[in-house]
C-alpha cells in the first residue's frame, strides 16, 4: 500500500493548514519521525501501516511550519512597535523570527509543484528552504540568548517545529509530486499541502483555477464551527461557513452542468465537461476590481468538508425579486442619495456584465441592501459569463452586448457611466492588466473575446466622455438642453435606454 | 390475517408520481397537476425533475413555439432546477390540447425567502387545478374565438402573461396571468377577443 494512494482523511483532532496539533500530537508525531530514518519511503510505510490500525495518524502533508501568530501566542506578546519614528528599534531578535518565518510561508505559497518537478527544480528549492529553515534556527536561538525562560521555551518549540518540517520536506514533496495522485502543476506548496492533507483527489480540481485556491486560509480546520445547508429543493452543494469571524457561501465546484439552463450551451459554454463556474464567478471578481467597483464580489477556492468549491462573502440585503415579490420596494424607498447611489452601481454593474458577456442577469440575481442613505448592489451567480464566439450556437456572435432570445443579459451599450469606472476603462492595458489576471481562469479565446468587448466598451467610453455622459455626480448630473433630465429620467427615458438595468428593474416600481 | 402479514403493496415501489407527491409534501409543497392521461408516462429523469418525457424545465422559448401552433403531444413536466446560489426555479410545463402553462418560480435560493413564498407557489399549484378543465371547457364551447389553445405564463425569471395561440389579441402581459385568463374563459362568446374588447383604446 503506497502512502500517495491513500484517500484517509486525518482525524479530526489534528487540524489541517495552517492549525496545530496538540504538544501531545506534536511528541507523538516527533517520536514517529525519528525512528523513520531520512529517507521519505521509511516514514511513508510506517505512516501507512499506522494509519491501517490506529485512528487519528494523519496524511503526511497535514501540517505546516508554526505560524508566527501561533508563536506570539505562546509568548504571550507580540514584538514591540519601534519608536520615535523608528530611532528606537525594538525587540529586533523577536522580529527577526517573524521575518525568516514569513520568508519561509513566502517560499511555500510562491513555489508551484510544476516548478519542483521541473528538472533540478527540487534540489534547488529544497536548498533554498533549509537555508530559509537554518535562518529560522539562527534567530531563534540569539533570541534565546537573551530570553531563557517562557519565551526561551516557545521558541524552542518553534525551532523543534522546525526540524519537524525540515525533517519532513522529503516525505511532503514526494506526496505532492507523486505522478499516481497529482495535483495540478501550478498549485502553489502550501495550498498543496492543506489539498493533500484534506484528502482532495486531482479530479476535484479539474476546472479550478490553482492561482486562485485559498486553502491555507479557509479548509476545514480554520473554518469557525460547522458548516450549514443552505437553500431548499434540490440546491444541496451550498453551505454557510465561518472563518475569522466572517460569515461565506461556500458552493461545491461541480464538474458537470446538469442545471438544464440554455443559457451556457448558447454561449459556448462546455457545461458537460469543462464548464469552470467557479473560475468564471472569480474572474468576474477580479475585473470589477480592476474597474474600482465593488458591485461584483471577490471570491476564491476554499476547502470545506474535504470539498473544493467557490466561497463569497454573504451579500447584504435581498435579492430583487425578493424586495420585488414583498412590495417593500415604491418612490419613497430611496432616498436622492440613495437613488442616486443605487444608480451608479447599476450602471457599473451594466459595465461589468457588459465585459463579462454576463447572460443570466435576471432580478434574483443581484442584491439590494438599502439603509438610509446607503446602498449597496452586489451581484450574484456570475456563472454564466465569458462567451467563446468560436463556439456560440445562438444570436448575432458579433454583437456587443452579446445577446441571446429568452436570456437576461444587458441589451444595449450603457447610456450613462460613472467617471471612476470610466477612468479605469480608460487607463487599463487589457494584455497587461486583464488577461494577465485571467490567466488559468478563463481559456484563451474566451480572453480573447474579453477584450473584443473592452476594447468596444472603451470606444464607447470615449464618445460617452465627449457627450457628457459621463457622470461625478449622479445626484446633480443633467443631461443635455433643453430637457436637462436627472439620471434616472434619462436612463428610462426613450427606447434605446429603456432596456438598461435600471430602467428595466426599476422604472416601474420608482414610477419614472 | 396473522398480525405480522404484510400487505404486498407495502412492498412495491413507489410510483413516481407517489414520489413526486411525498418529494413535494416533505418541503411543504403542493405538487402540481399531472394529467390522468399522463399519470402512467410520469418518470423521473433526475432528482427533483420528473415528466412523462425528459424534458428541458427551463426551455420556456422552445416550450412556447410548440404551444403557439396547434395540436402536439400532450406533456407535463416539473421539478427543481438551477445553477449557483440563488438561480434555483420551481418549474412546470403541461402541454395539452386546450391549455399550455408553463411556471417558473424563485425556490430554494440561498438568499431567497423560501418559508416566506411557500403560500404564494401553493396557491398557484391550486389555481392550475381550476384552470386547467376550465379551459377544456372552454374551448369545448367555442370561447376561444378561432384560437387553439390557451397559454399562461408565470415566469419569474422573465415575464409573465397569457395569450388564445392562434387567436386574436397576442400576449397579455399581468402580473396575475390566471386569474386575467379565468376572467377571459368566464366571459360569454360573444365578447371581443383579449385586448381588442368593445370600448378597449
Amino acid at each position: 500500500m503506497s502512502f500517495t494512494g491513500s484517500k484517509k482523511k486525518p482525524s479530526p483532532e489534528i487540524k489541517q493548514g495552517t492549525k496545530q496539533g496538540t504538544k501531545q500530537e506534536t511528541t507523538a508525531r516527533s517520536s514517529r519521525d525519528s525512528t523513520s530514518g531520512t529517507g521519505g519511503g521509511h516514514y511513508t510505510q510506517d505512516v501507512d501501516d499506522l494509519q491501517d490500525v490506529l485512528t487519528g495518524i494523519p496524511d503526511r502533508p497535514a501540517k505546516s511550519l508554526m505560524t508566527f501568530e501561533e508563536l506570539q501566542a505562546k509568548i504571550g506578546s507580540a514584538p514591540k512597535k519601534n519608536r520615535l519614528f523608528g530611532a528606537y528599534k525594538m525587540s529586533t531578535r523577536y522580529k527577526a523570527i517573524g521575518e525568516k518565518l514569513a520568508a519561509v510561508k513566502a517560499t511555500l505559497a510562491n513555489a508551484t509543484l510544476g516548478q519542483i518537478t521541473a528538472e533540478g527544480g527540487r534540489k534547488n528549492f529544497e536548498s533554498a528552504l533549509n537555508d530559509q529553515l537554518d535562518d529560522i534556527v539562527t534567530a531563534g536561538q540569539r533570541y534565546q540568548k537573551k530570553h531563557t525562560g517562557k519565551k526561551g521555551r516557545a521558541v524552542q518549540d518553534l525551532l523543534d517545529d522546525v526540524e519537524r518540517f525540515r525533517r519532513e520536506i522529503p516525505g511532503t514533496l514526494d506526496a505532492l509530486t507523486s505522478e499516481d495522485d497529482a495535483l495540478p502543476e501550478g498549485l502553489p506548496l502550501d495550498q498543496a499541502m492543506v489539498a493533500k492533507g484534506a484528502g482532495i483527489a486531482p479530479g476535484k480540481l479539474k476546472g479550478v483555477s490553482p492561482r486562485h485556491c485559498d486553502f491555507v486560509k479557509f479548509n476545514d480546520g480554520t473554518r469557525a464551527g460547522p458548516s450549514k445547508e443552505l437553500g431548499k429543493g434540490s440546491v444541496n452543494t451550498v453551505h454557510l461557513v465561518e472563518h475569522g469571524g466572517v460569515e461565506r457561501v461556500f458552493k461545491e465546484e461541480q464538474q458537470t452542468d446538469t442545471s438544464q439552463a440554455w443559457a451556457p450551451q448558447f454561449m459556448g459554454i462546455d457545461v458537460k465537461n469543462d464548464p469552470r463556474y467557479g473560475n468564471r464567478n472569480v474572474a468576474g471578481g477580479v475585473l470589477g476590481k480592476l474597474l474600482g467597483t465593488k458591485v461584483m464580489p471577490e471570491s476564491r477556492f476554499a476547502i470545506n468538508d474535504g470539498k473544493v468549491g467557490l466561497l463569497m462573502e454573504m451579500a447584504p440585503g435581498k435579492t430583487l425579486a425578493q424586495l420585488l415579490k414583498s412590495k417593500s420596494l415604491d418612490e419613497d424607498s430611496f432616498s436622492p442619495k440613495a437613488l442616486a447611489s443605487l444608480q451608479q452601481q447599476l450602471m457599473d454593474l451594466e459595465a461589468c456584465d457588459i465585459l463579462t458577456g454576463q447572460s443570466d442577469r435576471h432580478q434574483g440575481n443581484y442584491m439590494i441592501d438599502v439603509k438610509g442613505d446607503q446602498v449597496i448592489v452586489t451581484a450574484i451567480d456570475n456563472d454564466f459569463a465569458f462567451p467563446n464566439t468560436d463556439k456560440v450556437t445562438f444570436g448575432d456572435k458579433a454583437r456587443i452586448p452579446l445577446t441571446f432570445p429568452g436570456m437576461n443579459s444587458i441589451k444595449n451599450l450603457p447610456a450613462l457611466m460613472s467617471k471612476t469606472v470610466a477612468d479605469k476603462i480608460k487607463a487599463i492595458d487589457f494584455d497587461r492588466d486583464v488577461a494577465a489576471s485571467f490567466q488559468g481562469l478563463l481559456d484563451p479565446a474566451e480572453i480573447r473575446d474579453a477584450k473584443t468587448r473592452f476594447l468596444a466598451l472603451r470606444n464607447h467610453v470615449i464618445n460617452l466622455e465627449k457627450d457628457g455622459y459621463v457622470v461625478t455626480d449622479w445626484e446633480k448630473w443633467r443631461g443635455p438642453p433643453p430637457e436637462r433630465m436627472t439620471a434616472a429620467a434619462f436612463l428610462t427615458s426613450g427606447d434605446k435606454d429603456k432596456t438598461s438595468l435600471f430602467s428595466r428593474d426599476f422604472g416601474k416600481v420608482l414610477d419614472l | 390475517m396473522a398480525d405480522d402479514a404484510t400487505d404486498p403493496a407495502d412492498d412495491a415501489e413507489p410510483s413516481a408520481l407517489e414520489e413526486a407527491f411525498h418529494r413535494y409534501q416533505e418541503n411543504g409543497l403542493r405538487m402540481p397537476p399531472v394529467p390522468r392521461e399522463l399519470v402512467e408516462e410520469l418518470d423521473e429523469f433526475a432528482d427533483w425533475r420528473w415528466g412523462n418525457e425528459d424534458l428541458n424545465l427551463e426551455d420556456r422559448e422552445g416550450f412556447l413555439d410548440v404551444a403557439r401552433g396547434p395540436g402536439g403531444a400532450a406533456e407535463v413536466a416539473f421539478g427543481h432546477v438551477g445553477h449557483g446560489v440563488t438561480s434555483w426555479w420551481l418549474c412546470y410545463r403541461l402541454h395539452l390540447d386546450a391549455v399550455a402553462v408553463y411556471v417558473r418560480l424563485a425556490y430554494g435560493g440561498v438568499y431567497e425567502d423560501t418559508d416566506a413564498n411557500l403560500p404564494g407557489i401553493n396557491a398557484i399549484a391550486a389555481r392550475l387545478e381550476d384552470l386547467i378543465p376550465a379551459a377544456a371547457a372552454a374551448k369545448a364551447a367555442g370561447r376561444f374565438r378561432g384560437g387553439h389553445r390557451l397559454i399562461v405564463v408565470i415566469d419569474e425569471k422573465q415575464d409573465s402573461f397569457w395569450e388564445i395561440a392562434g387567436g386574436p389579441g397576442g400576449p397579455q402581459a399581468s402580473a396575475d396571468p390566471i386569474g386575467a385568463a379565468m376572467t377571459f374563459l368566464s366571459q360569454p362568446v360573444f365578447n371581443d377577443p383579449p385586448g381588442t374588447e368593445a370600448g378597449a383604446p
